[in-house]
């Protein structure tokens, strides 16, 4: 590991009841590449990210991003700092169109940029919809309103939103989820393109999108860090093969 | 979509204030005193549904608002003297500090619990201007008739509670709350407060601080409730208990409902609709609270998004 450290956990734990949903993780993410966390399902993997992003409180253990200890943290103030979640379970506003979805987030970035107190014009506002929107493939749906769209779209839908949030850490939970094969490709090819200025943590049960995409990957089981490597040292991973074949 | 919604509410509002403006000629007095008073009860519906309509914060207490205004600039001018002009910044102020006050407890708790905490708020506000009736003459209330002196207009003495100071003040204060809402359910900051309503829990994770901006509408709500309050101070000359009591913080979610929440121009419609039922039902029975109840729950079951909001959703998308 050359790279430099973005984020870090230590010894993250978090409960649910009697469940310890994530357990005592201590998770490295190196600046400038595409890093996947892989497990079966109910291994924490959402758990863990929701605990970057703020969604859920930890029980015990530290977050630090960028030097910094993020863990007492808003979830507000996380997202301004760049750390930007995308849901596996879609989380929009389905009652509004796709075009005031992706606004809500454009002008939030756009004022973090230009300073709290001035009013962000809605041309430039605007400008930022339509590109957010045309690069998940969305271009055309502005005011068809979010709810009617199909579940892949929405999922396409929360990506634009995280893209016009302008973010530093993108997590992606699951995001070929209910997608067709062509837009999964699609989706691919977008993720290599954002990652080129954006850090993307990858959360996916498709392998051939992990294997295809990140350059580092983590495997989770029963909410701790199994092992990690580069994808070939995981592909080729005994215990690995055991967790996901079964054998 | 924004600009054209701007300008054709603007358009709207504009000529539903001047058919307002040019009635005031033609009204019988019988008519032209209900058109005032459905304009300073519509200006309070239109300040509750700010919260309502565009936030999704149900109160149930804004009745206490609507006395903070009445009561800190009828008292005001009452006891210390105060001009009419300076009893109205007195209770804008007073409401303002008020309302960001019971904000900053009541929006720790949310959906029920909060319309618990308003209701329980307003009771608390009531019952206590009633114990205070030695300060406020509690039920009995009292009148301003001899302190408030004249206005000149243009070298002509007017009392406040003449009929066309009555309308035309009405007419300036609805005027100015369509203008201001509009403006800012339209602006950023009305964007944020709709996506609040949609859903809260995502709009925090889209980077912004709920708290803050629940926070300003409840203010924001609540001073509007207030200044409508001291203006009916100021233009019936009457401050009493009636204004603070249950029924006055039901009355504008009433009107908002039939009128249609989320829109700007329904509370105005659903005051007036409202104010006409009453008063014709009124002249039948005296039970007319029942027919209250009535028009809300048919309202609910076949007009769930109030008359502006169906007409919304089926002709006129634009419409903020
Ligand atoms: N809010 C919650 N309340 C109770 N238990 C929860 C909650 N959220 C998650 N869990 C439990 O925590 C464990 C981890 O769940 P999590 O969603 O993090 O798994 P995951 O790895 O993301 O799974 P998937 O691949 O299905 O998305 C599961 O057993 C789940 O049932
Ligand atoms: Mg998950």
């Amino acid at each position: 590991m050359a790279s430099v450290e973005l984020l870090s956990t230590h010894g993250l734990s978090r409960q649910y009841g009697g469940l310890t949903a994530v357990d005592n993780v201590d998770f490295n993410f190196c600046q400038d590449r595409i890093q996947a966390i892989i497990g079966p399902n109910g291994a924490g993997k959402t758990t863990l990210v929701n605990l970057i992003c703020g969604r859920v409180p930890p029980s015990s253990g530290s977050i630090i991003y960028k030097g910094k200890d993020i863990s007492k943290l808003s979830s507000a103030k996380r997202v301004q700092s760049g750390i930007v979640y995308t849901f596996q379970v879609t989380s929009i506003f389905s009652n509004l169109s796709c075009y005031e979805n992706v606004a809500l987030s454009a002008q939030r970035s756009l004022k973090t940029q230009q300073g709290k107190w001035l009013m962000v014009s809605e041309t430039v506002i605007e400008e930022q919809v339509f590109e957010s929107l045309s690069r998940v493939g969305l271009q055309g749906k502005e005011y068809q309103t979010a709810g009617t769209l199909p579940y892949g779209h929405q999922k396409l839908l929360e990506v634009a939103m995280s893209l016009a949030a302008d973010p530093e850490l993108l997590i992606l939970d699951e995001p070929t989820q209910g997608l067709a094969q062509s837009e999964i490709y699609n989706l691919i090819g977008l993720v290599r393109t954002i990652s080129k200025s954006v850090n993307v943590l990858l959360i996916e049960h498709n392998m051939e999108v992990v294997f295809n995409l990140a350059e580092y990957v983590t495997v989770m089981d029963n909410g701790s860090i199994m092992t990690e490597g580069t994808p070939s040292e995981i592909e080729n991973n005994h215990d690995v093969q055991v967790l996901y074949l079964g054998t | 979509m924004r600009r054209k919604s701007l300008k054709y509410a603007l358009f709207m509002q504009g000529g539903v204030l001047l058919l307002l403006f040019l009635l005031q000629f033609f009204l019988p007095a019988y008519h032209h005193s209900s058109f005032s008073k459905i304009m300073i009860l519509a200006s309070y519906a239109i300040g509750y549904n700010f919260l309502l309509g565009y936030t999704g914060l149900m109160s149930l207490g804004h009745a206490m608002f609507f006395a903070s205004g009445m009561y800190s600039a009828g008292l005001s001018i009452f006891y210390f003297g105060f001009t009419p002009l300076e009893g109205m910044i007195f209770g804008t102020l007073f409401t303002l500090t008020v309302s960001l006050i019971f904000g900053l407890f009541a929006l720790r708790t949310k959906a029920v619990s909060f319309l618990i905490v308003t209701l329980m708020f307003g009771q608390t506000f009531y019952l206590a201007i009633l114990y205070y009736n030695e300060f406020t003459y509690g039920q009995d209330g009292f009148s301003l008739t001899d302190y408030l002196g004249t206005l000149s207009i243009l070298g002509k003495e007017y009392l406040y509670s003449d009929p066309a100071i009555r309308y035309n003040f009405a007419l300036i204060l609805l005027a100015s709350y369509l203008l201001i809402t509009t403006l800012i359910v339209l602006s950023p900051v009305g964007r944020i407060l709709i996506a609040i309503r949609e859903n809260e829990p995502r709009t925090q994770l889209l980077g912004y601080n709920v708290f803050s901006y629940k926070l300003f509408a409840l203010t924001f709500s609540g001073t509007l409730a207030g200044i409508s309050g001291a203006m009916h101070a100021l233009l019936y000359s009457y401050i009493g208990t009636t204004f603070a009591e249950i029924h006055h913080s039901i009355s504008p979610l009433l009107w908002t409902l039939l009128g249609g929440a989320g829109t700007i121009i329904g509370p105005l419609l659903g005051t007036g609709i409202m104010f006409y039922l009453i008063d014709f039902i009124s002249g039948i029975t005296s039970n007319y609270l029942l027919v209250v109840g009535v028009v809300l729950v048919l309202t609910i079951i076949w007009f769930p998004l109030g008359i502006m909001g169906t007409i919304r959703q089926k002709w006129l998308k634009w419409l903020p």
